[in-house]
């Protein structure tokens, strides 16, 4: 089968980097070794309202769930982002996507989030509990300064209640 | 008897002379004599009053001139007193002629003192009645225009073309002479409001003019003033040479100066209220494709030859001013005055309320380079004269706010300072003034105008020098190409952008239109057109001025060599390596003098011919010296600028052997140009907005593609082979870890966007499914989908790039490759491209057209494949197969096989699959030892374990400020991308580790009590074989 030919039933297949018939015979590379320990320490001692591991066999994609805190318009909503690690981790940091369409400035309309410590700010001691806690963080207190979404900044700033009220909407339509 | 006709006496002849230059008469006229003639009752009133003969003579002739101005006469010919004065002095220039060929000399003589007389007299009064109108009474018709039009009418006729003013006399010349003797006066207040009422009514002929229009007999005729010591002088102190107020702003004194209007002209695109009249893209451009290509050439030929005779007619009305020492400061002052009102020029958005316009700017910038020519001579002769101290002591032009080369404000005011310790106490006060505007500067992100201003105060202070011509020349020119010809290259560039975006989105538009039509796509369609159409005049119109002007842009390009070749004088010249410390000289010059002279570099390149006969060796050896120079040239972009020029120069870009020489034949090229890109690699990594992180690729592609040049010329590689060797662990190391960083940021962006484009693909082409969507949805995907489009294939081309890069490279250069702190990440990014490639996922990748995405499987499976080979052959320890099973993510036992499989479908040379397959081998027995090893170690205590990957330490250093322990290839791999501790982020390089020896000593202790341990087992389980025997029957 040519790589680029066209036809032949291309169907589309789930994301892996490895399915049953390629199963590794050797132990995780070494960014798997720190993964592994990431997911004890986590299921060790979870973040408030937060969980997430590994999304089926594959290691290196994570499924996280967020729950809305109180006194947030993101309040009682349930969150799924995406969490992939790159090759480099964890000297590169990790992409962290919304799944669930979430109102927020510092969250692009793809649902990429926004965050210091997700760019240059990344340091290769930082973990997906901190960044899930981060995560939670900018929830409760927004960043319109270094705004990924201008307009909704304008809105947090200039009318907060109305930011708010849309969305409290938003996580009722997406998140609830 | 007849008696002989008797001869006049000389008095007779005077009194006909007089008559006839004055058309008057003291006897009453009789009928046959000419109508134009006048009878002065007064005047021959007096003179028989006087008892003298009734004759006219010299000594009444002012008299007579005077009676006949202030008379009115029934039978006077309809004329202003000033075409009467003229027709006098020309009837005297032709009486003067008859005189010439009278016989007796003494006659002759007395003859011609009368006409010289009545000439002088005519002058005379012709001055005085142009500067008191109202003085003699004119006939209302004949005056039209202002009170010096008659004077303005003979100048423009006295320098040809056509008279374009009313008025008697139609296009009649000047009495051979008159100018002259009218200009010639010594006596200067006598001239100077006439003078400067012409230089008036020249600025307003000229106002609202473009190139199209009639401007040519207005120029000359300035011309031909100021080359009159009294017209020079009284152009310079016209009150509007550089007019005041508090209105005055660039584009006020490009409208109303005097010479502002000249300037004006142009066939550039101006603000619709200021621009000049015939329109010149209209006129030449409208609807250019249905013009004929030899109609648009004509016009294109017509534009720069007006141009250039504006350009050469300007240069040389401030030549003449220069060259006379009464007019020369005025001249500097009304050009420093040009350029400090119109600073804000150079920002990207200018204002043309308040700013002069590109046309001004471009025409002074052809001007001011004709006077630069004395001293660009070939070999620069005269550049000694250039003080680089007029930068900041210039009472003239505001040069010290600009953004220094590699010196903060604060910076060039310390050490202006710490070279004038005599006016410490002045300096001390403003440097009070300083912090405090510093302060509110800062505040509120104001400009550096203020600034700018109070440090030429200060410098003014502390020294008041005379700089020459030739200094102030060139700074000035500098000044005024940044703001006149560079900008509007830069104007043109947005242009072209903004035409090609107007061109998409009406292809879009058109699409969209032909699948649903609607009445807003409809007009959409329509309000593009006409926006394309004036895009492309004004398009035009730039490449008729300025792109097609091949000695302007040469003109330009001997100025900035000399530029180039001052700088360098300041480091010490043409060698490297450069000096331990940049000098404040060189530091303290403003940036732009070489960011300019990169991007008129750049532009000329992409110009054909534009750099025939141009001498390149001094810019490239600038280049080679300062692009990874960032203690002399601090801004990375101006330096990645500079590998801009490079690539537009290299010999497959440019299409001419004629650059190849500059990077094949000099010898700072061949030591320094690999070893100084690779450093500019490393130093451009900024990652910061969203811009500058692709900033970043686009500066590394631009440096990638000189590379690849560069490792194909011998010299160039062994120069490259030199470097890796030598600086393995220094810039080579940095580069090579970039390189990688940026693969693999790349190529994974690349396929990760390829299965999302597929499947924004797969909606759009289930057809029901997609139209039963809001119409604002489905734009919005369409729009994504083009958006994916363009990033897969731009990432997609980088990478290619880069892995290519690593591809050539990797075969004679490996040792960098296997450090222990590179060869993981080289191994597990090979492993994990290798899998996408032949893995169970590659059919996702499938496109219909991968051209189109600058995506060939095939050729990147087969550059991946060759790095793997040449790092197995390269690998004299062995290392890299463990390296590559180490990789859990990716490899596994399939994968070489699969690889292998693939290769040989696609036609891989067999020696390259057969070493491939050996190394699959090699790595698959590592696996098999590393589980063995992995197993024999068991449980790891978490003391021994790296914090950061968790991985048994082998080398464990502490790290100095969080005092936490990390094996050192994990830290030092780090090191490579971020100088700092990763767990406080303070500052940390690779010598400042500190090796854990006991740590180390009781981890080695620990690998071999586990070993010991499962020797021990081993020999326990055949004694527990044994023993199971003896057990059994006992039990029984």
């Amino acid at each position: 089968m040519m790589i680029s030919g066209g036809g032949g039933g291309g169907g589309k297949s789930s994301w892996s980097s490895s399915t049953s018939s390629w199963v590794p015979t050797t132990s995780v590379s070494a960014s798997g070794k720190r993964i592994q320990r990431e997911m004890v320490e986590l299921n060790n001692d979870p973040p408030p309202d937060c969980s997430a591991g590994p999304k089926g066999d594959n290691l290196y994609h994570w499924i996280a769930t967020i729950i809305g805190t109180p006194e947030t318009p993101y309040q009682g909503g349930i969150f799924f982002l995406d969490i992939k690690f790159p090759i480099d981790y964890p000297f590169k940091p990790p992409e962290v996507v919304f799944k669930t369409r979430i109102y927020h400035c510092n969250v692009d309309p793809d649902g990429r989030v926004s965050m210091g410590i997700l760019k240059d700010d990344w340091s290769p001691a930082l973990t997906i509990t901190k960044v899930l806690l981060e995560v939670r963080s900018i929830m409760t207190n927004p960043d319109p300064y270094n705004a990924v979404v201008p307009g909704i900044a304008h809105l947090y700033s200039g009318d907060r209640a109305k930011h708010d009220d849309i969305a409290a909407e938003w996580t009722v339509r997406f998140a609830k | 008897m007849a008696a002989a006709k008797p001869q006049r006496t000389p008095q007779e002849v005077e009194d006909i002379v007089i008559r006839k230059i004055f058309l008057v008469s003291i006897t009453e006229i009789a009928t046959t004599t000419d109508s134009r003639i006048v009878y002065l009752e007064l005047t021959a009133a007096e003179i028989l009053s006087e008892d003298k003969e009734l004759r006219l003579s010299r000594d009444c002739m002012e008299r007579v001139l005077i009676d006949r101005l202030s008379g009115e006469f029934a039978g006077a010919v309809d004329e202003s007193p000033f075409q009467y004065l003229v027709g006098c002095y020309h009837r005297a220039h032709e009486e003067g002629k008859k005189i010439a060929n009278m016989k007796d000399k003494t006659l002759r003589s007395e003859m011609e003192a009368v006409v010289r007389q009545a000439k002088k007299l005519c002058v005379n009064y012709c001055r005085i009645h142009l500067a008191n109108p109202e003085l003699f009474p004119s006939r209302g018709s004949a005056n039209s225009g202002g009170a010096n039009s008659p004077l303005l009418s003979l100048i423009l006729a006295e320098v040809g073309g056509g008279n374009v003013f009313g008025g008697g006399g139609g296009g009649a010349k000047s009495p051979p002479g008159f100018l002259e003797e009218f200009f010639r006066d010594p006596d200067f207040d006598s001239l100077d409001k006439i003078l400067k009422g012409l230089y008036e009514e020249l600025r307003g002929s000229v106002m609202k003019v473009s190139a199209l229009g009639n401007f040519q007999d207005s120029l000359r005729a300035l011309l031909y003033l100021v080359r009159f010591p009294v017209g020079a002088k009284s152009l310079v102190n016209h009150e509007w040479w550089i007019p005041k107020g508090v209105y005055m702003n660039g584009r006020a004194i490009e409208m109303t100066s005097i010479l502002g209007p000249f300037f004006h002209i142009s066939a550039l695109p101006d603000h619709a209220f200021f621009k000049g009249q015939p329109d010149v893209g209209q006129q030449c451009f409208s609807d250019a494709s249905t013009r004929r290509p030899a109609d648009l050439l004509s016009s294109f030929s017509t534009i720069k030859t007006v141009m250039n005779n504006l350009y050469d007619g300007l240069a040389e009305v401030l030549l003449i001013l220069l060259k006379s020492q009464d007019t020369r400061e005025s001249v500097l002052e009304y050009l420093a005055e040009a350029i400090n009102i119109n600073a804000s020029r150079a920002h990207i958005q200018v204002d043309p309320i308040t700013c002069a316009s590109s046309g001004m700017f471009v025409n002074l910038s052809a001007v001011m380079l004709r006077l630069c020519e004395p001293f660009l001579d070939a070999n620069l002769t005269k550049r000694d004269k250039i003080d680089a101290k007029y930068v900041h002591c210039s009472n003239r032009l505001k040069l010290s706010g600009l953004t220094a080369l590699h010196a903060s404000s604060e910076e060039v005011t310390e050490w202006l300072n710490s070279k004038n310790p005599a006016t410490t106490g002045a300096t001390n006060q403003y440097s009070d003034d300083q912090k405090r505007l510093q302060q509110s500067q800062e505040a509120s992100s104001s400009g550096s105008n203020n600034f700018g201003e109070l440090s030429n105060e200060n410098s003014a202070r502390a020294e008041k020098t005379k700089y020459s011509f030739i200094c102030e020349c060139f700074f000035m020119t500098a000044r005024v190409l940044n703001l006149g010809l560079l900008k509007a290259f830069s104007d043109f560039k947005h242009l072209v952008q903004d035409i090609s975006r107007c061109e998409d989105a009406l292809a879009t538009l058109k699409a969209m239109q032909e699948r649903t039509p609607t009445p807003q796509a409809e007009l959409d369609i329509n309000r593009l057109e006409k926006e394309m159409e004036l895009y492309s005049q004004e398009k035009l119109c730039y490449e008729a001025q300025i792109l097609r002007d091949n000695t302007l842009i040469q003109n330009a390009l001997s100025l900035y060599r000399l530029m180039i070749i001052w700088l360098v004088g300041l480091v010490g010249g043409f060698k490297m390596p450069l000096p331990p410390t940049c000098p404040m000289e060189f530091a303290t010059m403003p940036e732009h003098f070489v960011e300019d002279a990169m991007e008129l570099l750049i532009f000329a390149s992409r110009i054909p011919k534009a750099l025939d006969g141009v001498v390149l060796e001094e810019f490239m050896n600038f280049i080679i010296m300062f692009m990874a120079s960032p203690e002399f040239i601090k801004n990375p972009y101006l330096r990645a600028k500079m590998v801009e020029v490079l690539n537009c120069w290299m010999p497959r870009r440019s299409g001419s052997t004629a650059t190849a020489t500059l990077f094949e034949g000099h010898q700072l090229s061949l030591e320094y140009l690999v070893r100084n890109l690779l450093k500019l690699y490393v130093d451009i990594e900024f990652t910061g907005s969203h811009t500058q992180f692709y900033d970043k690729f686009n500066i590394r592609h631009n440096i990638a593609e000189l590379l690849e040049y560069l490792w194909q010329v011998p010299s160039h590689r062994n120069a490259w082979r030199q470097i890796a060797k030598e600086e393995e662990k220094g810039v080579y190391l940095n580069f090579l870890n970039f390189l990688i960083n940026d693969s693999i940021y790349l190529l994974d962006e690349s396929l990760n966007k390829i299965l999302e484009l597929k499947e924004l693909e797969a909606e759009m082409s289930n057809t029901v499914e997609w139209e039963r969507r809001p119409v604002q949805e489905r734009q919005e995907r369409t729009r994504l989908f083009h958006s994916q489009e363009n990033i897969i294939r731009i990432d997609m081309k980088l990478a290619n790039e880069d892995v290519s890069m690593l591809a050539f490279t990797s075969e004679q250069i490996t040792a960098p490759f296997l450090l222990p702190e590179m060869v993981e990440r080289v191994a597990s990014m090979l492993n994990y491209f290798l899998l996408q490639l032949v893995g169970p996922q590659r059919k996702s990748l499938s496109l219909k057209d991968p051209e189109k995405y600058e995506f060939r499987p095939k050729h990147l499976l087969k550059q991946i494949v060759h790095i793997y080979v040449h790092l197995a052959r390269g690998d004299t320890n062995s290392i890299f197969p463990a390296a590559i099973s180490k990789d859990g993510r990716s490899y596994n036992d399939q994968l070489f096989s699969a690889g292998a499989d693939v290769l040989h479908r696609i036609g891989e040379d067999g020696r390259i699959i057969q070493e491939f397959i050996q190394l699959g081998a090699k790595a698959k027995v590592a696996a098999s030892e590393a589980m063995d090893a992995e197993a024999t170690l068991g449980e790891i205590p978490d003391e021994f374990l790296d914090p950061i990957q968790y991985t048994l330490m082998k080398d464990p250093v502490i790290l100095p400020s969080s005092r936490i322990t990390v094996d050192r290839p994990v830290i030092q791999r780090h090191l490579l991308s971020d100088s700092t501790d990763p767990f406080n982020r303070s500052h940390l390089t690779a010598d400042m580790l500190i090796p854990d020896d006991a740590l180390k000593a009781r981890i080695e202790e620990f690998v071999r009590s586990q070993e010991m341990k499962k020797h021990l087992s081993l020999q326990s389980t055949k004694a527990t074989i044994q023993t199971t025997n003896g057990e059994t029957m006992l039990v029984d």
